[in-house]
Order: C-alpha cells, then sequence, then structure tokens
C-alpha cells in the first residue's frame, strides 16, 4: 500500500547520529513516507506538508497521541486535544503566558541563574545539563505555576528519566512509574487550593471558566501537568545542544561574546538548528491525501519539526548551516497552528537570560566534546545527559 | 495611497511574535491573546517594523496591503 517503504525509527539507537542525513535525504526522494516501525507511522519531512498538516485539526487529530509510540504519563491538555475543547484550554492559559505576566517572573529567572552559575564559576568546570540547563526551566516552571521552586526535582528528574530512555526499557518503565507517582502530588496540590485558594497560577485556573463553562478539577490538573511537561525538559533540551553548538563553534561563541545584542537572533537560529523536539504525531480522522499520498482514516501522521526546520526550500542553500543572524528565520521547533507551544515566550526569556549570564560570567568556555553524555533516545525529547565544559573561574555574585 | 496591516484572526494563534518585532504596531487581545493593530494607516517610519512582522509571523497570518483612499 505505501509507495515509499523506509527504515525509519526515531526511537533506534543509532537514530541520533543518523538524523540530519535522514532528514536530508527523506526531503528530497520521499518527503511523505510510511515506516513499518511503531505499527505504522508516516512521516513528513518537508516544510510545507508540516505546515499544511499541523493546521488541520479536523483532519489530523491530536486527541489520541501526540508521541509513538504512546506513553502513559496521564492526559496532557492542550496537547491531546482537538477543537472546540482545544481552544478552551488555550485560552485558559494564555494569559499566563503573555508578556506582562512573564514580565514578573524575569527577577525570579535572573536569580536562579546567578545563584546556578554561583554553584560552580569557582570551579572552573562544569557539567552545564545538571548545574544550569536543569534547575533554570524546572524553577522558573514550578514559580510560574505557584509550586515551591525548591521541590522541582520531584518533577524534573522522572520527566529527563523518561525522556532519554528508550520506551520498553526497565529505566523508561521505572520513569513512567514515578511519573505516575508524581501526578499524585499535582492532585494535592490542586485539592489544598480548591480548600483554600492562593494567589497563584492553579488557583487562578480552578477559579476560571471560557465564555460560561466551568473548569473542572480534572482538567486544572491535566492542564499543570501539562505546564510541567511542557517547560522542564525541552528547555532544559534546547540549552544542552545550545552549549554544544557553541562547543563546536568557538568562533560563534565570540561572536556573541563580542556582540550581545544578537544574543535574540542567535537563539532562534539555536532552536531552529537543533530543535528539542524532533515531531509530534496526528491521528487521521477520515481518508486524505498529504503531498499526493493517499492516508487512511485511523493512521498516524508524523511531523518532523527538526526536519522542516532544515528545509532549504524555505531556509535556502544554507538551511543546514548554523547562521546566528539568520532573517527571517520561521522554523518550527515550538510547532504550528493551534497546537504552537504556549511556553515559547518564556522558553525565549530563559534562554536569553542563560545565555546572557553565560557569556558575561564565563566568555571563555570550552565543551569537553568528548566527555558529552548523550540520551538513549532522542525520540520525544532531544538533548544531553551531560555537557562538561571549563573555564577561567569567576567570582560568586551571592553570598554562599 | 494607504498601506494598512491586516491581521487575519482566523490564523492568527497569538504567538506574540509581531508584538515583539513591533509594540507600536502590534497588541495582544487579553482575552485570546491574538494581535490586534494598533496603528492604521500604517505610517511610513513603521513600514520596515510591519514587514519584519509578515516575516516572523508562524502562521503567515499578517499581511500589509495598499488602497487608493
Amino acid at each position: 500500500m505505501a509507495m515509499d517503504e523506509i527504515d525509519f525509527d526515531h526511537h533506534a539507537p543509532d537514530f541520533n547520529e543518523r538524523k540530519y542525513a535522514l532528514y536530508r535525504e527523506m526531503r528530497g526522494k520521499c518527503p511523505v513516507a510510511h515506516s513499518p516501525a511503531h505499527d505504522g507511522y508516516w512521516l513528513l519531512s518537508r516544510y510545507d506538508e508540516v505546515f499544511e498538516v499541523a493546521r488541520n485539526d479536523r483532519v489530523f487529530s491530536s486527541a489520541r497521541e501526540v508521541v509513538v509510540p504512546p506513553t502513559n504519563v496521564g492526559r496532557l491538555i492542550p496537547l491531546q486535544s482537538d477543537p472546540p475543547e482545544l481552544e478552551r484550554y488555550r485560552s485558559l492559559l494564555i494569559p499566563f503566558f503573555a508578556p506582562g505576566n512573564l514580565k514578573r517572573l524575569e527577577p525570579f529567572i535572573d536569580d536562579i541563574v546567578d545563584r546556578s552559575i554561583d554553584g560552580f564559576i569557582e570551579r572552573g568546570e562544569a557539567d552545564v545539563v545538571t548545574e544550569l540547563a536543569n534547575p533554570v526551566p524546572s524553577s522558573t516552571t514550578m514559580a510560574l505555576l505557584g509550586l515551591d521552586p525548591a521541590d522541582w526535582r520531584v518533577f524534573a528528574d522522572p520527566i529527563h528519566a523518561g525522556s532519554y530512555s528508550r520506551p520498553g526499557t526497565p529505566e523508561n518503565d521505572a520513569a513512567t512509574r514515578d511519573i505516575q507517582a508524581f501526578s499524585e502530588r499535582i492532585v494535592a496540590e490542586v485539592d489544598a487550593r480548591i480548600a483554600a485558594p492562593r494567589d497563584d497560577m492553579i488557583s487562578a485556573l480552578l477559579a476560571a471558566d471560557y465564555r460560561g463553562v466551568a473548569t473542572t478539577r480534572e482538567e486544572v490538573i491535566d492542564l499543570v501537568r501539562m505546564v510541567i511537561f511542557g517547560g522542564m525538559d525541552t528547555v532544559m533540551a534546547a540549552f544542552s545542544n545550545i552549549f554544544v553548538a557553541l562547543g563546536q563553534r568557538p568562533d560563534l561563541r565570540d561572536r556573541l561574546v563580542a556582540d550581545r545584542g544578537l544574543i535574540p537572533k542567535a537563539v532562534e537560529e539555536f532552536l531552529r538548528y537543533d530543535a528539542p523536539v524532533q515531531g509530534f504525531a496526528r491521528t487521521v480522522t477520515e481518508d486524505t491525501e498529504v503531498g499526493g499520498q493517499p492516508i487512511a482514516e485511523g493512521e498516524t501522521v508524523f511531523m518532523l519539526w527538526a526536519s522542516a526546520n532544515r528545509d532549504a526550500a524555505v531556509f535556502g542553500d544554507d538551511a543546514e548551516e548554523l547562521v546566528l543572524d539568520r532573517t527571517p528565520n520561521r522554523h518550527m521547533t515550538f510547532g504550528i497552528g493551534a497546537h504552537r507551544c504556549l511556553g515559547s515566550t518564556l522558553a525565549r526569556i530563559e534562554l536569553r537570560i542563560v545565555l546572557e549570564q553565560v557569556l558575561e560570567r564565563l566568555p571563555d568556555f570550552t565543551v569537553a566534546l568528548d566527555g558529552i553524555v548523550e540520551a538513549d533516545t532522542i525520540g520525544i525529547v532531544f538533548g544531553r545527559r551531560k555537557v562538561p565544559i571549563t573555564f577561567t573561574p569567576g567570582r560568586r555574585r551571592q553570598a554562599g | 495611497m494607504a498601506r494598512h496591516v491586516r491581521v487575519d484572526r482566523a490564523i492568527c494563534q497569538g504567538h506574540g511574535l509581531c508584538f515583539f518585532t513591533s509594540e507600536k504596531l502590534f497588541a495582544l487581545d487579553e482575552a485570546d491573546g491574538k494581535a490586534n493593530v494598533l496603528v492604521d494607516p500604517l505610517p511610513d517610519d513603521l513600514h520596515d517594523d510591519a514587514l519584519d512582522a509578515v516575516d516572523a509571523c508562524p502562521e503567515q497570518a499578517i499581511t500589509v496591503v495598499e488602497d487608493d483612499d
């Protein structure tokens, strides 16, 4: 039935090292390809088809699952929802991710970045994943929700363990159990605010309605779970990839040190170049066609953001190169359409603040490229477990 | 001849990139997060901002149009 049956598995052990060559080949030869892995799924590797599918929520549903193979970590909304509920869920979250609200979080982010760098600045070496990329987005996500930032590991550790281990392995099974266990903590936090509302995001979600439709306790639990999943893992992964990219290209690091005004554009380019999420899936709700290829109701379509980001038809002949001041840069790293990442503005703020402080406080950092510890799979999130750096030691900013 | 910035609110998803391109030209609606155009017609000194916003919008929801008014 499939015209282009390809050997593709985004969880394969060698996928990480092959991914960009594979994407290039797929964009050229089979932009709508079918793989027999994971009970069969269609792979979209070009920008145009990804753009088309991501914006058609009626034919390409998110309600069932958006990762392949499905996980068992509890429902995530609005990620796993379709219109009209999608619009309601999104509207409930939008005020908290609006620029004005996020502005209030910036002092918190400045402080956690300061303190994280203080933790290793005198040593002259660090694992930037464990000591900076992990605590910053995780603590920030906790602060946004109104949870105790000090407890970030309760959520972050199991999520990272789940993302970076291959489905079906003991590590992945254990992570899934730990994630199910922390859902009880989310329930307890929500119930505590039902009993006694506070001045925080969870309480506000409980009180919020959309055009007269009240938000249920279960919906708030699933929304909070979504914010935790969306806020912790992906930004950490983006950081780890940025450090690796700068480690491979010290000339780009020097350029950013010399011109920190370039950081916002560079952040976009890093996000385009190494997307932390390779892609998301949709379930086809009626017989359809994508790029001339018939696809049947019930089949799974996987949109490869990371490949669309390197499509020369959109980004030009240098699509596979890092061009720090690339303009325009309409990358797919946050997705596209009604499911596009609601936390993108927050992610950008975190990435900018960390880069500004790192380039100011440890401008000569180098990455021990042979010390990088890769994840076992990048099928859900592409990040690194460890990225060791060395630099000229500096002074702490805050008292120890 | 006057120029106008148009945001197709059926396509806009409130990502806010136009707002960050030009806070003089765009505001984000507090209720649905979608972009509203603040200045119409488009003044010459904001023309480049408008074109940057057209390029920045991930949904391709922004256009600059001309009329004969």
